[in-house]
């Protein structure tokens, strides 16, 4: 009956042992996991960062001009105007040089 | 004899016993004294060494906050981008390694060869590389060689809006512009986390560790648009090519407000490559290079003397055929001579002597007060580094010359951005407004920190004297210098400046001229006040040759960007009535 209480009081602490280290295995396991999802969760945000850079870097005034211009497209707020013809702005430039109030 | 025989084995067993006792309490003793030193003395010292075997400490960085246009587009963002260090007391190959991985990084073998020399445990090899390179350096793990993410500035509108946004420096702290203006703000608060990692290094979360995290930066919100500005870089471009010019300035502003749409500046920068081009490429002219306003100046002559009634538009003015003579020797020029003018006429036709003569009217204190008023010889305070004041004496130091050409727009230097202040007085019905770029400060998950709502301005003319010049802004365009200036189907008003540049020997240059235009448009309704300051441009000179042209194309541009209804061109007298 002695033995029996001996190894009944060994087993419950033995129990409570391992159920200690069952349980800071588990907290470790999901300690693991927080760690994971973090950096999970850190990477998701610097794609969006990254995706929302390149829909900025697409939709910049300057390259859709260009494309524009590329594909001789006019309806792009008019960025592919042409330059006054050489012959007709000389032209002017003697008009104005008389009229010009250069201090 | 038997008895001793008998002690003998006795005693020795004894001994033994005593001996063994001793030595395990010697054992035990010496055991005890270890364990007492470890735990005792040196305790601190190697509970340090547990901790920073097992414990993690890092910094938490704080993401730079980002910069957005009007309408939401960005313009300057942070990512994380890898850069290579070295652990030098690892690297066994020092010489054989710098030589497989110089060319990689893109560095100079003797560089990287003396940074892997270094006796150091961390040392950088080269920051922020892009993916290929970093993907090359890993293999290179085993030898020393690793790499860490850090933040790196990206402006994905490339050279658009550079003067203005500024630019970083590799640890993200703010060098030119809006970054350097504004660093505080954009780059929050860093915070730091402390938790315990195993024999991998992974990190291992729970109720140990300790943070403070890190407070992101706030994004801007700026009031310029980058269509506009787009289209203001391009028509700068455009006139600095075709009249071969040094550089030059666009600003493009609304006239009641006062936020800045654009400011284009030429030559223009890469704000992802800063280094590529020399410092003086990347100051923002437009609100730290002063000029000589010249003609675009008499705006704030003819305010001065409509405002003191001690002018009609009507009145007429003999303009000495061209030739006139003032102060002491100094004589003053019309490019072509001039009868007798209206005042009207003087100003549209832009003649100095008219503008000299009229302004005589004028008591040097009086003017002086209208120059301060219309912001001329003080900041604007737009939010952004580097602005000057420009220069305007006061009265008491003025020459017998002076009242006759600071009218003109001699003897006083000016920024793009005053000039832009004084036409939005005109353009708004006689107001100075305060011009700035930030509209608001929001957090990153998109709540209001702080909203910049224009500042009040200040009436400086009446709406009358304000319509009175603006009359006369149209003939200029209409008719007068600034012809080239005119859009069709839509009325805008302007003044032409052509400033002679001072040489290096203080004398009025007869070679180097900055052409400007100032004007705005849609008249009645005008949505933007426009400057155009063309820096030594060549072979021809004049403001309403090569400035004009720049704002037309680019108020040609904005009509179709916002759809301004351009009806069938009228006479402008029609239109006016």
């Amino acid at each position: 009956m002695k033995v029996s209480r001996w190894a009944l009081a060994i087993g419950v602490l033995v129990g409570c042992g391992l159920l200690q280290v069952q349980g800071r295995h588990a907290m470790l396991i999901k300690g693991y996991d927080v760690g994971a999802r973090e950096a999970a969760m850190v990477a998701s945000q610097n794609d969006v960062r990254r995706l929302a850079m390149e829909v900025g870097y697409l939709e910049s005034p300057r390259r859709l001009a260009e494309a524009a211009r590329e594909q001789q497209l006019t309806l792009v707020a008019q960025t592919a105007l042409p330059a006054p013809p050489v012959s007709a702005a000389a032209g002017t430039q003697v008009a104005f040089a008389d009229t010009e109030g250069r201090p | 004899m038997r008895a001793s025989n008998r002690s003998t084995p006795l005693r020795t067993s004894n001994d033994r016993l005593v001996g063994l006792v001793v030595l395990f309490v010697t054992l035990f003793g010496v055991l005890w004294v270890r364990c007492l030193w470890l735990q005792v003395v040196e305790a601190e010292r190697l509970t340090a060494i547990a901790a920073a075997q097992h414990t993690a400490t890092q910094r938490l960085r704080a993401q730079r906050g980002g910069i957005y246009d009007r309408h939401g587009r960005q313009l300057a963002q942070s990512l994380p981008a890898p850069s290579v260090y070295a652990n030098a007391r690892q690297v066994l190959d020092k010489a054989g390694l710098a030589e497989r991985l110089a060319p990689i990084v893109k560095k100079d073998v003797a560089f990287v060869e003396r940074r892997l020399r270094a006796d150091r445990g961390f040392i950088w090899i080269a920051r922020q590389v892009d993916g290929e390179v970093a993907s090359a350096v890993s293999r290179f793990r085993r030898q020393g060689i690793g790499l860490v993410e850090e933040p790196k500035r990206f402006y994905p509108q490339q050279a658009v809006a550079s003067h203005v946004l500024g630019f970083v420096n590799i640890d993200q702290d703010g060098l030119e512009g809006l970054e350097l203006a504004y660093n505080r703000i954009l780059q929050g608060e860093p915070g730091w986390q402390s938790t315990i990692r195993d024999a991998k290094g992974d990190l291992i979360f729970g109720p140990w560790t300790s943070e403070t995290p890190p407070v992101d930066g706030y994004e801007l919100i700026l009031t310029m648009d980058s269509v506009v500005q787009n289209a203001a870089e391009e028509a700068l471009a455009w006139g600095v090519e075709k009249y071969h010019a040094l550089g030059g300035s666009v600003i493009v502003m609304e006239p009641e407000t006062g936020a800045l749409l654009a400011m284009a500046n030429m030559p223009s920068f890469d704000a992802n490559a800063p280094s590529a081009v020399p410092p003086a490429e990347r100051r923002n002219r437009a609100v730290t290079d002063l000029l000589e306003p010249g003609s675009v100046f008499k705006v704030v002559t003819a305010s001065a003397l409509l405002e003191e009634q001690l002018i009609t538009l009507d009145e007429k003015i003999f303009c000495e055929e061209g030739e006139f003579r003032t102060a002491g020797r100094h004589t003053l020029h019309d490019h072509r001579p001039h009868g007798t003018l209206s005042f009207q006429d003087v100003i549209r036709l832009s003649s100095n002597i008219g503008t000299a003569k009229a302004a005589t009217r004028l008591p040097p204190d009086v003017f002086y007060h209208y120059i301060r008023a219309f912001g001329f010889g003080r900041r604007t305070g737009v939010d952004m580094p580097g602005e000057v004041s420009g220069m305007i004496s006061p009265p008491a130091r003025w020459s017998k010359l002076s009242p006759f050409i600071i009218p003109i727009g001699q003897e006083i230097a000016v920024t793009p951005l005053q000039l832009a202040v004084m036409t939005a007085v005109i353009a708004n019905g006689g107001k100075r407004v305060s011009p700035y770029v930030v509209d608001r400060i929001v957090a990153p998950h998109g709540e209001l920190v702080r909203a910049f709502p224009p500042a009040t301005s200040e009436r400086i003319v009446t709406s009358h004297t304000a319509r009175a010049v603006e009359t006369m802004l149209l003939h200029v365009v209409e008719s007068g210098t600034g012809q080239l200036a005119r859009v069709q189907g839509l009325m805008v008003a302007g003044k032409t400046g052509t400033a002679q540049k001072i040489e290096p020997n203080g004398r009025y240059s007869h070679s180097r001229y900055v052409a400007s235009f100032v004007g705005y448009g849609p008249v009645p309704d005008p949505h933007v006040v426009i400057v155009v300051c063309v820096d030594e441009p060549r072979p021809v000179y004049f403001g309403g040759v090569v400035a004009a042209p720049i704002f037309k194309r680019l108020v040609e541009q904005l009509a179709s960007y916002w759809e301004l209804d351009r009806p069938a061109p009228q006479p402008l007298m029609a239109r006016l009535s």
